[in-house]
């Protein structure tokens, strides 16, 4: 039987390609607006130290550069993920990127950026603040989120899933696969802990 | 690749501005298939001392296939292929073509399309115009030319297209001012360039310039073998020695001495003529071997490559 | 003539299966050497094919016709999401009943029959005693979505590849046979995020390569190459959807039953312009074959050994091998003495 302190943390694997990388961002010098997109997170602001040094070389910048910060959460003082399709569809055609949060957060802020026109190549995906994940189960389609340990349980039909490097960007999810259906002995210990 | 060409008839030849010819093709014997907006096709024509082998934009209307139309500049370098056509190429005539392929489709998810269009770079929109109406697509054309060589389809176009047509007559002293054009794009346009290389670089440097991401500029990738200097190719198998001329492409000259290397879009995009080198340098122009792999000089494209040395050994 | 389609047979549960000898002589073998390589190894599919193999038409139509359209009709009722199609793949989708439609009725013409008068399509499909008339391009006058349509006449999976921005994305598809990847998952995907679990390839450039050629194929000249993998049972749905029914059964090989346990699944991949959308057709046409059939083939025998025998590690695990693969080689071992 496996322990809960046997499943191993969610690593990278550098040679899957269908897991997003996050190579170091630098400023566009060329975009005529610097947007910064970030999650209001309630454990310290990690995304917004990320994008510190940019918004900081963005304010030196000698362009007259139009800079727009954005907090995206719940309280009253932010915007929240319901109102940011609009203030995006409002921003001219040369505007750049910047995004700081979950992977999972980065990755739906990116679609509704495209959705209003602009394309990848204007947005910037700064490290996951964290090894949270998304996942979609591939025998109930249920999403369970978040995930830092495999296997994970499924939120739709309770499998057990082990999750793997197969991200896909249109359910901004990896993809979760039933780890003992090969040997249904094999059952690893539920735990509250997973999620 | 002749038994994959496509018999068509010259239907009628007609000249549509004083340097361009439009050619219609009718079936022969199968009938055309159908292709999608942007698509092109290879002419095979059959001179007395070669065969050119030049891809053309289809420039009709992807819903009738009762016909393809292409239109020919008359190039002032024609390396004898526009010049065939303008001269030799007569109605009922009989030509091969290859069946269609398409590297220039609209991006149909666009917002909004800005065609800009040179010269005789106007055929292919003239195949995504129908096209964008039926789905009710929003676009603009902007038309460059020099009315005293091309120009051609103005007069239609000008009444089609109404207030979405824009023209430029250089030979009337109408500028087309590039970065006016782009500034004022909103997100979700996509903006497509067919004409000369330097009208390409221009939009290009423009959008750099403005901020413009370079994904949303799509342009028509075609290198036409330019020609250089005369090499001799001897192939590895049988040590024959094919002569290529300062005029004729690596891939033509070995086509002419009965040599078959396939191939498929003759421009260096599609990399279906890939061929190993075994001894000599080889100069590349294709946009498809990777830099390490055209550092190597270990393997070439002969549709538009060249030598650097004055002979290649190929390994064929 | 090949054998007509036969009587309905079960890809789950009895298993009822088998292929007649002439099935047995016209499988698609995949190793052209003893060495398994992986390669992209692209071919033009020009056709017709020799007569009689499962190259001879664009769509291979063979004797397990009616049961594999069976079996996806059971695999649709189960879960309707093994098909998809997004918006703007309709055009796409029907440049699929246009081609499948008018080469089937071209090349079967005892089993399908089209007229055409102007866009009113009168199409009857004799095994599936199917009768309709519809009009081209309009999706409300068909029983049922174009892609699910179709997709319930061709054997094989189909996706339909939206070309966009000199790549390949996965917009549209019906798959209810594949080896192991989910369309509901990799729907919407790129050429290279779809292939992301292959191992070892991406470093060797294939993609980059294969991506050029597909995107550059041009109408009516499809091409094709031969992908494999090892199947526990005739089982034509080894879908991640439905893993947690059939995972078990890769224990369930022993030396005793290996031979009639454990099947060469060989996937005929398609690749085919659409003309009018300008969308590649992926069709994965599989064809499977028990290790006992596949041995009454001595050159089959011998290489599949070998093949076997030499099979990198990654593979073995990527493909799912693991539990039964030693197995498997020990077994073969006597079809090739001098190895």
């Amino acid at each position: 039987m496996q322990t809960n302190a046997d499943k191993p943390e969610l690593t990278l694997n550098p040679g899957v390609k269908s897991r997003p990388q996050y190579p170091p961002v630098s400023l566009n010098p060329a975009a005529q607006c610097q947007v910064f997109i970030a999650r209001k997170n309630t454990t310290g602001d990690k995304a917004g130290a990320l994008l510190k040094p940019l918004m900081d070389e963005a304010e030196k910048s000698e362009k007259s550069l139009n800079i727009i910060p954005l907090v995206v959460g719940e309280d009253g003082d932010v915007i929240s993920m319901s109102q940011l399709p609009q203030t995006i569809s409002s921003l001219p055609l040369a505007s750049s990127f910047y995004l700081a949060g979950t992977e999972a957060f980065i990755w739906d802020v990116a679609k509704l950026i495209c959705e209003a026109g602009f394309i990848m190549e204007q947005v910037h995906l700064l490290p996951p603040v964290n090894n949270e994940r998304r996942l979609f189960c591939t025998h109930c389609y249920a999403i369970t989120e978040p995930v830092t340990h495999s296997p994970a349980v499924c939120s739709g039909c309770g499998r057990h899933l082990l999750v793997r490097d197969h991200f896909s960007k249109i359910h901004r999810a990896y993809v979760g696969v039933q780890i003992d259906a090969e040997d249904p002995a094999d059952l690893p210990e539920e735990s509250e802990e997973l999620c | 690749m002749s038994k994959s060409m496509i018999p068509v008839r010259v239907a009628s030849v007609r000249d549509v501005a004083p340097k361009i010819r439009e050619f219609r093709f009718t079936a022969v014997d199968q009938a055309l298939p159908a292709f999608s907006a942007g698509s092109h096709v290879m002419v095979e024509m059959q001179g007395a001392e070669k065969t050119y082998r030049n891809a053309y934009s289809l420039m009709s209307d992807p819903a009738d296939i009762s016909s393809y139309g292409i239109a020919v500049r008359l190039q002032d370098e024609s390396r004898g292929g526009s010049v065939f056509m303008h001269t030799q190429v007569q109605e009922g005539d009989v030509l091969n073509i290859a069946p269609p392929a398409n590297l220039f489709a609209p991006h149909w998810a666009a917002k909004k399309h800005i065609l800009i269009a040179g010269g005789v770079g106007i055929t292919p929109f003239m195949s995504y115009l129908p096209e964008m109406k039926r789905r009710n697509a929003d676009f603009e054309l902007h038309y460059l030319y020099r009315s005293a060589q091309t120009g051609a389809y103005r007069q239609q176009l000008s009444e089609a297209l109404g207030e979405k047509y824009f023209s430029y007559d250089s030979d009337h002293g109408q500028q087309c001012i590039v970065h006016q054009l782009l500034a004022q794009l909103s997100p979700g346009a996509h903006v497509y360039i067919c004409g000369p290389e330097s009208l390409i670089e221009a939009v290009k440097t423009e959008a750099a310039t403005l901020g413009i991401p370079a994904g949303i500029i799509h342009y028509e990738e075609f290198a036409a073998p330019k020609p250089g200097k005369a090499f001799t190719v001897s192939l590895a198998s049988s040590g024959q020695q094919i002569a290529v001329d300062g005029e004729s492409s690596m891939l033509e000259a070995l086509e002419e001495a009965g040599v078959e290397v396939a191939n498929m879009c003759r421009g260096g995009v599609c990399g279906q003529c890939v061929t190993g080198v075994k001894e000599g340098i080889p100069e590349h122009r294709d946009d498809f071997l990777s830099a390490a792999e055209k550092a190597s000089g270990q393997c070439v494209m002969p549709c538009v490559s060249r030598a650097v040395t004055d002979s290649l050994t190929l390994d064929l | 003539m090949r054998t007509a389609p036969a009587k309905l047979e079960t890809f789950r549960d009895d298993f009822t299966y088998t292929n007649s000898k002439e099935a047995i002589e016209r499988f698609p073998f995949p190793f052209p050497e003893d060495e398994y390589a992986y390669s992209v190894n692209i071919e033009p599919h020009t056709l017709p094919g020799p007569a009689g193999s499962v190259n001879e038409f664009l769509f291979d139509i063979d004797e397990h016709y009616l049961s594999e359209m069976a079996e996806r009709d059971l695999v649709l009722k189960e879960n309707p999401k093994r098909c998809l199609a997004m918006p703007h793949m309709e055009p796409a989708c029907w440049d699929f009943i246009d081609r499948a439609m008018t080469t089937m009725s071209a090349d079967y013409p005892d089993y399908f029959k089209l007229e055409k008068n102007g866009d009113q399509w009168h199409w009857q499909n004799l095994l599936l005693k199917l009768d309709d008339t519809f009009t081209f391009g309009d999706s409300s006058t068909l029983p049922c979505p174009p892609m699910e349509y179709m997709g319930r006449q061709v054997q094989g999976d189909i996706a339909l590849l939206d070309q966009r921005d000199g790549d390949l994305f996965l917009d549209a598809g019906i798959v209810t046979c594949p080896a192991d990847w989910s369309l509901a998952f990799d729907a919407g995907m790129s050429f290279k995020e779809w292939h992301g679990p292959v191992p070892m390839a991406h470093e060797m450039g294939v993609f980059d390569r294969a991506l050029k050629y597909l995107t550059a194929i041009p109408v009516d000249r499809p091409v094709r190459r031969l992908n494999w993998t090892l199947t526990v049972n005739a089982r034509m749905d080894t879908s991640p959807e439905t893993y947690p029914m059939w995972g078990a059964e890769n224990r369930s090989v022993t030396p005793e039953n290996v031979g009639e346990k454990v099947y060469l699944r060989v996937e005929l991949q398609v690749l085919d312009r659409m003309a009018r959308s300008n969308a590649l057709m992926f069709s994965i046409r599989t064809y499977l074959i028990s290790m006992d059939d596949l041995v009454t083939n001595k050159d089959w025998a011998r290489r599949m050994h070998r093949v076997m025998k030499n099979l990198p590690e990654p593979l073995i695990d990527y493909k799912g091998l693991t539990h039964y693969h030693q197995i498997l080689v020990d077994w073969l071992a006597k079809y090739d003495p001098v190895n």
